[in-house]
Parts: C-alpha cells; structure tokens; sequence
C-alpha cells in the first residue's frame, strides 16, 4: 500500500511539474512569422504569378504592402528539366519574364529561397475531367458525376444555376479518394442546392462542373478548416492544415487546377 | 528482502523512464534543405537585368560612322595586340590587353563617357568581349561593327580574306534537324559563393574574360561531325530557297536552327535547354557577331561552347549576297569606311 501511494505521489508530482514552464504570451511577441506561397496554375492560360508574403501578427491589420516578400530568389522546374525564372513585379507576385501557356500533364515544381530558408513545391496540371454521366439525386438535392479517373487527381464538383441572378456553389461538397488505376469511374457529387431551386418546376437549368485537382489538395481541402479561429469555446482547433509547399515556417498552396466543362443535369 | 530490494529497484528505474521519457520531444520531421541551382541563379540574375543577349540590344553593335562623330566623347579601347595598335589605331583609343580590360572597363565604366567602344581588328573578339562587360553590367559598352575593317580599308585585309564559299557548300541541304531534348542546364561553379549573385557572377565574368578570346575554329567539312552545329538566324540564314542557283543548299548537315529575333530561342523558356550540357557546342550566324554574343551568354552559364568568326560569309558567302535577306550580313567594300587613323603608341 505505501508503495502504491508512493508510485501515485511520484507521478503527480512528475506530471505537474515535468518539463513545464509558464510564459506570458503576448500575441505580438509570440506571432511566428510564416512564408506564404500561393499560386494555382490552370492549363490553357499564361502561367500566373506566383505570391509570396508572410504572415503579420494578431492585430496587425492585413495590408499587402506589409505582407508582400520582395527578396524570394524564385524559379519553376517545369518537366522536371526546364528552368524558368520568377520575377518580383508587384505586391508580392513573382512572374516569368515572359509569358508562356500551361498545358495538361505538366509537372511544375517551385525552388525558392528567402533569407536563407528553402522553398519547395510541386504540382501536376489535371487533365480537363471527362465526364461520363450526370444525374440529379431528388432525395438529397445534389447533382453528381461519374469521371473517368486519372491518376495523380481528385475531383471535386459544383453546382451552377442558370438564370437572373443565377447561382452557383461557393464549395465543394467533397473531394475524391486519388485513383489506384487509370480509367475506372469515380463518382463525385455537389452539396445540395439551396431550397429555392429544388422544385421540380424551377424553371431555370441546373448544371454540374467537375474540376479536377492535383492529388495534394485532397489533403489539404480536409484539412484547411485546422487551426481556425474556433467560434465554439468547448471544441479544438485541430490539427495542422496539410498545405503542398514545403520548408521551415512556409505554408500555402502550389497547386495544378483544371476546371471540366459546364454539363446541364436533366 | 530481496523481493523488496527488487520492487524498489524497479519503482527507481520506472521513475527515472518516466522523468526522462516526459523531457524527449516527439520526433519532428526534418527541415527541408535544398539548394538553388547555380546556373538558374545566373539565368535569373541576366534575366532580371533585362535579358541583354535574348533582346534587341544585342550584339551591341556602334558604326564607325557615329564613332567617328563621337571621338571626344567615347571612351574607345583598342584591345589588338599592341603591335597592331602602333601599325594603326583611332586617335583617342586606348591600347588595353584582355587581362586588365575587365578592370579598366570598371574603373571608366562612371567616368562620364556616353558610350565605351570595345575595338578589334574584325568585330569579332570585340563583341564577345563586349557582351560579356554587358552581362557584367556595363550597360554602356558597345563593339565596333566589323572592327577595324570597318574605320579603314588599310584594316580590312582579314574580312576579305575569310569571305567565300566554304569546301563542300554545294553539297549543303535543307533538311531540318530536331533539336535535342531538353536536358539540364549545367554545373557551375563559383570562386566566391558566399558573395551575392551580382558579385559572383561579375566574378565568373572576369575570370572568362581574363582567359582571353579562343576562337581557333577552322572551317572544315569534318569539325562539325563531333560537335553539336547551330545555325542562329532567320530562317534564311537555314534554309535556301527551292529554286535557284542556290536551290536547296541551305546549310550543312546536321545543322540545328535556332532563331534569333523575334523568336529568341535561347531564352529560358524556350529552347535554350535543348543545347547539350555535355558536348561541345559550334555556333554560326551570319557574320561571327551574334554568334561571338551568343557563346559570351553560353560560356556564362557554363555551356562548351565555340563559334564561327566571320560565320556565314565564310561558309555561303555567294549566297549571302544574292538573297536580299542575307545582303545586309554580308560584309562588302560599301561597309569600309575611309577614317583617318594615327600610327605610333
């Protein structure tokens, strides 16, 4: 029995005092500063700018001027082989000198460094989703979509309304699971739409859009609610948002884009 | 006892495994390293200064004409051997070896001339020189157009002599020839890393500068088998026309088109790539000049590379003068100028 309370008062006492220590914080003094990286790359259009800021502390209003990083040495890698230089224009954007196309199945990997810190990043342009059946789910007021699988996506899908004012997701309901093997059906849906267009004479069309994703946005699009500001005192904030940049104190997205055709659902 | 002795050993042991184990921070990922590429420094670093050898600014080239006008305002420096100089130079130039010209250069670059004239017998070495000052960030530096050759007949006696048709020019062909893959640009190393991109390659510059000007090319239907052979021009510098007493001879065997403007090949995002990172790389253009810019660029970022002097006017000169794209490329007697010049130091 003493042994036992022994061993119990031991432990107590270790886990009160192990390895504690008590800091006042001060939401200046204790802000990290953090790399951002953002860039989404979209086949079909110029290769778009690539931003770099950082964050500003809590209560430092955001202003781009502040925020902007003008002393990131920055290039792509496209194809694994090819160098294209990134240059600072403005308010934080990087751009190649000259203007070139994205097109489908590229690779694009971003090396950056600032101030000593490596910075990294890859991402595959998705292929245009190829559609291969549309339907509406009365039950549950979702459209949804069966696409033929790549590998190296996830898709997601929005709903779009046609009329005056027409209307359209604002977010995906979901993202899919990376396919395992080329050319199988995946299915994906929409959240519902709102109330107003769920009647069967609504008179305006109802459309889907499957986009397609490199496969790193998956995690990030289940993670990207992580660390928010928690409006609920009695739940946790999560864990880390799973961004696709990589480095010391850098976040952000570097991602390959491709949205699908706009298909009206019958 | 013993037992006793045993469970207190244990309880010992079980409390300091558990005061340790709490002060063992989780095992963290490693931070990413990683380092840049140095020749995509570079590449950044020439494009960010405007991208001199992909632009219409190069090859830097001044007429005699506008020298000429200019002699009291232009720095002009005269880098032929010293015994050339005193056969025969322009008054006010300055006799410069390549070894210090990189420092004078420096030293006059904010002296308040307009404009800084680099000047060799043909134009050849002049505008190799003068693209790598350039690169460096002389922006004010230029080469005299066809050198000396161009300021007085008494100079001109190389440029005539290297004009022609080359052996085996009637067996040239219009085939097109791919260009490689895209491969990775090269290693390059620099003498002082720890330095900023400007300082380390100003540094690169001087060092390739201070090798001086190799070019003993030697025209000869062989030397192009072992080397990876670029034509930089139009199109008609590559390819003749179908009919013709030219009909289809456009260009050696192998030879690999890459444009110069408005295309600009060697830009990073388009071909500049393609050239091997591995091989020894032979460059001709329509008079040596471009192509000595070019190989200026290359060299920089690490490329083996080699021009024609004179370039197509050695190979083609026949057919430079009889089409009329080619005309202006061709060196003539209308380009020689008859400019006084002094003797002596």
């Amino acid at each position: 029995m003493r042994n036992i309370l022994y061993i119990f008062s031991l432990l107590s006492t270790i886990l009160l005092f192990n390895c504690e220590s008590e800091e006042i914080l001060n939401p200046v003094t204790v802000h990290i500063e953090h790399t951002v990286v953002q860039a989404e790359i979209k086949p079909g259009s110029v290769f778009p700018a690539v931003r770099f800021t950082k964050t500003l502390p809590l209560g430092v209003p955001y202003d781009i001027k502040q925020a902007e990083l003008k002393n990131v040495t920055a290039y792509l890698l496209k194809n694994e082989v090819q160098v294209i230089p990134l240059h600072y224009t403005s308010d934080g954007l990087y751009r190649p000198l000259y203007e070139f196309y994205v097109e489908e199945g590229e690779t694009y990997e971003l090396i950056a460094e600032r101030d000593g810190i490596y910075i990294y990043g890859k991402t595959i342009v998705p292929f245009k989703p190829n559609v291969t059946k549309t339907s509406y789910n009365a039950g549950e007021f979702y459209f949804d979509a069966d696409v033929r699988s790549k590998i190296n996506e996830v898709y997601g899908a929005l709903w779009i309304i046609s009329g005056n004012p027409s209307a359209r997701a604002n977010d995906y309901y979901s993202i899919t699971s990376p396919a395992t093997s080329l050319n199988t059906n995946i299915f994906v849906r929409t959240s519902s739409i709102p109330e107003i267009y769920r009647s069967p004479t609504y008179p305006d069309k109802k459309y889907i859009q499957v986009v397609a994703f490199d496969v790193s946005f998956r995690k990030y699009f289940y993670s990207r609610t992580s660390g928010q500001q928690v409006s609920d005192p009695y739940i946790q904030g999560g864990g880390a948002v799973e961004w696709n940049v990589q480095g010391d104190k850098v976040i952000g997205m570097f991602i390959g884009i491709t949205a699908g055709e706009i298909i009206e659902v019958n | 006892m013993p037992v006793k002795r045993i469970k207190n050993n244990i309880l010992k042991v079980l409390s300091l495994f558990i005061f340790i184990s709490g002060c063992i921070e989780d095992n963290i990922t490693p931070p990413l390293t990683g380092e840049l590429d140095t020749a995509a420094e570079v590449i950044l670093y020439f494009e960010s200064k405007g991208d001199f050898p992909n632009s219409d600014l190069a090859p830097a080239l001044i007429e005699a004409e506008e020298v000429f006008s200019n002699l009291n305002s232009f720095l002009i420096i005269d880098i032929r051997p010293s015994n050339e100089f005193i056969n025969g130079h322009i008054e006010g130039a300055v006799n410069v070896k390549f070894d210090s010209l990189y420092n004078f250069v420096q030293t006059n670059f904010s002296a308040g001339h307009s404009k800084i004239v680099i000047i060799s017998k043909n134009g050849q070495s002049s505008a190799y020189f003068t693209c790598l000052l350039r690169l460096a960030g002389f922006d004010n530096v230029y080469s005299l157009n066809y050198g000396m050759a161009s300021w007085n007949y008494v100079f001109s006696d190389e440029w005539l002599a290297n004009i022609g048709d080359a052996p085996g020019a009637n067996y040239f062909i219009n085939d097109y020839f791919e260009k490689n893959p895209l491969t990775p640009l090269p290693k390059i190393s620099f003498t002082n890393p720890e330095e900023s991109i400007e300082e380390r390659v100003q540094a690169r510059i001087e060092q390739i500068i201070s090798k001086g000007f190799i070019e003993d090319i030697v025209y000869t239907h062989i030397l192009y088998l072992d080397s990876y052979l670029v034509c930089y021009g139009k199109r008609m510098l590559y390819s003749a026309r179908k009919i013709g007493p030219f009909a289809e001879r456009g260009h050696p065997d192998g030879a690999i088109w890459y444009q110069d403007a408005t295309f600009y090949d060697f830009r990073s995002i388009n071909f500049l790539q393609t050239l091997p990172n591995s091989e020894k790389i032979l460059i001709y253009d329509y008079n040596g000049q471009l192509a000595a810019c070019m190989t200026a660029y290359l060299r920089v970022l690490g490329y083996d590379v080699q021009f024609l002097m004179f370039g197509a006017n050695r190979l083609f000169y026949s057919r430079m003068i009889f089409e009329i794209e080619l005309q202006t490329y061709a060196f003539t007697n209308s380009l020689i100028n008859n400019y006084p010049y002094i003797t002596g130091q």
